[in-house]
């Protein structure tokens, strides 16, 4: 949790109303409904993502998970995707709500979700099928192929 | 590295040379009987050539599948597998290649794929090798609620399943060049994590040992591009659906094994329930956009064949290997539902004429595409035929020959029709087209389990003859429709390629009289002018008049699912399937079943993305795992953010832009009007 810790230690700050209703969205998606809990959450996330921007809150969030669900960094949002989503088939909200963000998450709570994971496809590869040749041998040169052949 | 172990090869000439023998030696005889029966004494009229000409090109198609199910039988009498096709060595060892199994799906109901998709994956894995697979859902879906509904039924399959299911969602944004482009855009996303890739279609079910065989069987043929499982139709409760069934299952195999015996390596691609070997389809199959506008220009509408040919051309192999049992497929429900089909396949194979000359193609996939054209120009070849042979009956009425000419003669020109021959060539015709029926009966009864399973002896033989009438009164009908289909292709017109109706819906009266109309007025119009020109005509006729004036009962009677099932319940038409019905198909009915009784939920997919965090959660993770990038900002998501903000009505067009906005995703609960 080291990384998310560094960016994160200093004094809570107070946010926007626009900023705070953001936090406080992103943190409803997660079905966390009880209002103390909104609160400290909001708190937490505000202080990973400063800014408290969407692409902010969900780098913070995505990052988060990853180290939590043991994946590699540049599969942030791939882990907020997934985590999110074992997080809700789990209910983990109901079991831990204040461990979400935390930086030191039960143990519990690490095993649940990985077990909750969705399968996420192998990486994407983007290779190139090239388009086959459809054409039709022009006449002229398939009546002399023949010719061609026999004279080489 | 491409293996090219073709020593197959002289020995598939040897066969496809005795075949073409066969063929053209029964053609020609026929031929030359009918031009005595036509000239008669008078010699052969302009008329009569061309009926003779149309004759020739009708009768070689008929001769060529005659010889192809008497190949067929043969070779399912000798129980011989195919040369040059390896068996693999150890069945038994654990295999290291990996395979993905594939299924395209395009607005079908959620709870139906999904469940065939679960029976497939539990399938496979009780054969101890699920290891080796992944499954993909691919989903081309337009229909935004339920492209919703895909990715809820996939997590919830995914939960089912348990954890480490590699079962996998994809949605693509444009669904350019329908399923051939879909396969291509997971081949080009994925393809090269795996050594082979099973293609599946919505309605495809296989059990996972096929699936194992499939692959095993690609190990051991390292130069085989593709491998072809034939599938069986199950499932369906209409009457024409289980007639459809009951013949596939009773002469199909005959015909299968019959193509399997020419094609051996040069062989052909039905689109599913096939195994390719990634790399040489990645390398060889991207299909190109024909120049021109459709139908014969823009994308191939049937992959297919031009992906068979294209494998072919590149020094694979393509297999069609009719001992590969437990594949299945599901037959169109109704007589219209099937029609709609048709018409889609022969704008498809029409458009084959297009690319049927391209350079370096081998003869034998030439010869696909010119038998797939021919599947769908023969009708409009036989209604020319039929028509111009009630000209010729018209005008000999009309113009009755003269029995002395303008010289002085001692005895008359008396008209010699030789009724003995012309009967003697009607029979040839009809015995070329039933004997193979009769060869797949006949296999039926000798191989005891089959025969019980299909209701035993005297079942067998009273559906096949029910069937025989059936199949008779439909082809008129059949012919006009395919007629229909071939002309209006030709002067451009195009079809769009719906999905299947998969239900067992019947087909109401009216919606019957409409659609057969045309063939009921037509059916009397014949009718009434081969009786006025000669009631013998008429006889010979009466099959073609009867089916047509009796169209619209029988499209109805057949579309009903209740004379299906009562026929069922006397074991008529039925199918070793159905009485002992394979694990994989009874699992998918079970789980489908299930599913269907589970509440729904919401069914508007915006408002349920909008609305419920899971649903939201599962929607951005299938964006996420297709590396999905939100839509730019344009006018079109301005106004439809507006709406939605409004509480107006959205399209489904705005709903599907909506649901890649990230904005909107990220938004709180808001009201979405239906």
């Amino acid at each position: 949790m080291d990384r998310l810790k560094n960016p994160s230690r200093g004094r809570p700050r107070s946010f926007s109303a626009e900023a705070e209703r953001r936090l406080r969205s992103f943190l409803r998606g997660f079905a966390i409904e009880d209002e103390a809990a909104l609160k400290e959450l909001a708190r937490r996330l505000g202080r990973m993502a400063p800014a408290a921007s969407p692409v902010q809150i969900d780098a913070a969030a995505g990052l988060w998970f990853a180290d939590l669900l043991g994946r590699p960094e540049s599969e942030a949002a791939k882990a907020l995707a997934a985590g999110r989503v074992a997080w809700l088939t789990t209910r983990a909200a109901r079991r831990w709500p204040l461990a979400l963000f935390a930086d030191a998450p039960p143990v519990a709570l690490a095993e649940v979700l990985r077990r909750g994971l969705p399968s996420l496809p192998p990486a994407i590869l983007g290779d190139a099928m090239p388009a086959a040749e459809l054409a039709r041998p022009r006449l002229r040169q398939f009546a002399l192929k023949p010719l061609r052949a026999r004279t080489a | 590295m491409v293996h090219r172990p073709h020593r197959y090869r002289a020995q598939a000439w040897l066969r496809r040379g005795a075949l073409a023998l066969l063929t053209l030696a029964t053609t020609g005889w026929a031929s030359a009987q009918l031009s005595i029966v036509l000239a008669g004494n008078h010699g052969l009229g302009t008329l009569e050539i061309l009926l003779l000409a149309l004759f020739v090109g009708c009768f070689l198609w008929i001769a060529f599948s005659f010889w192809t199910a008497i190949a067929g039988s043969a070779m399912l009498l000798a129980r011989t597998r195919q040369p040059g096709l390896r068996q693999p060595a150890d069945p038994a060892a654990r295999r290291e290649s990996r395979t993905a199994v594939v299924m395209a799906i395009f607005n079908e109901d959620p709870a139906r794929v999904f469940a065939n998709m679960q029976a497939i994956y539990e399938s496979v894995a009780a054969t101890g090798e699920g290891h080796a697979f992944d499954f993909y859902m691919l989903s081309d879906t337009t229909n935004p609620d339920i492209w919703v509904a895909e990715e809820l039924a996939w997590h919830a399959l995914t939960a089912r399943l348990g954890p480490g299911t590699r079962l996998y969602y994809r949605r693509r944004r444009q669904n350019t060049a329908k399923k051939s482009g879909n396969v291509a855009d997971f081949l080009r996303r994925w393809g090269r994590h795996y050594d082979y890739t099973v293609v599946l279609d919505a309605d495809s079910l296989m059990e996972g040992r096929t699936l194992v065989a499939m692959a095993r069987l690609m190990e051991a043929n390292p130069g085989a591009g593709l491998i072809q499982a034939p599938p069986i139709c199950v499932n369906r409760n209409t009457l024409f659906a289980r007639m459809l069934q009951f013949a596939g299952r009773i002469y199909g195999p005959v015909f299968a094994a019959g193509q399997a015996f020419w094609q051996m390596g040069e062989g052909n691609y039905w689109g599913h329930n096939a195994i390719i070997r990634t790399r040489a389809f990645m390398a060889h199959c991207g299909l190109p956009e024909l120049s021109g506008r459709p139908p014969f220009g823009g994308h191939i509408l049937s992959h297919d064949f031009v992906e068979a040919a294209l494998l072919v051309r590149g020094g694979w192999s393509v297999w069609l290997v009719p001992e590969l049992s437990g594949s299945y497929e599901e037959a169109p429900p109704t007589l219209l539902d099937y029609a709609k089909r048709d018409h889609r396949w022969c704008q498809g194979n029409l458009q084959h004429a297009r690319v049927m000359g391209a350079r370096g193609l081998n003869p034998v996939s030439r010869f696909h595409f010119l038998s797939g054209i021919m599947s769908y120009a023969a009708s409009p070849l036989w209604l020319l035929f039929l028509g111009l042979g009630l000209t010729i009956a018209a005008v000999n009425t009309l113009f009755p020959k003269a029995y002395f000419g303008v010289q002085k003669q001692l005895f008359p020109d008396w008209p010699i029709f030789d009724a003995a021959l012309a009967k003697s060539l009607f029979l040839l015709a009809l015995g070329f087209l039933l004997v193979p029926r009769l060869l797949g009966v006949l296999l039926v009864l000798l191989d005891a389990p089959m025969r019980r399973r299909a209701g035993g002896a005297i079942r067998v033989i009273v559906g096949t003859a029910a069937e025989l009438v059936y199949s008779t009164l439909l082809a008129p009908a059949m012919m006009l429709f395919q007629s229909k289909f071939v002309a209006t292709t030709l002067l451009g017109g195009t079809i769009e390629w719906t999905p299947q109706n998969r239900d067992d819906g019947g087909i109401p009266w009216p919606v019957a009289f409409k659609a057969h109309i045309g063939h009921m007025l037509l059916g009397l119009f014949v009718g009434l002018l081969a009786f006025a020109i000669d009631p013998n005509l008429f006889f010979w006729l009466s099959p073609l008049v009867a089916g047509l004036v009796l169209a619209v009962p029988i499209a109805q009677l057949s579309s009903r699912r209740d004379l299906g099932a009562w026929l069922r319940r006397r074991r008529f038409f039925l199918i070793p399937e159905e009485t002992a019905p394979p694990p994989v198909l009874v699992r998918a009915r079970e789980i489908f079943a299930e599913l269907q009784a589970r509440p729904r939920g919401e069914e508007d997919g915006l408002r349920r993305v909008l609305t419920d965090p899971l649903a939201n959660a599962v929607h951005k993770l299938a964006l996420a795992s297709a590396e999905e990038k939100p839509p730019d900002e344009s006018a079109e998501l301005f106004v439809a953010r507006r709406k939605l903000a409004n509480g107006q009505a959205l399209s489904a067009g705005e709903k599907a832009l909506l649901l890649y906005d990230r904005a909107t995703l990220d938004a709180r609960p808001a009201p979405v009007a239906a």
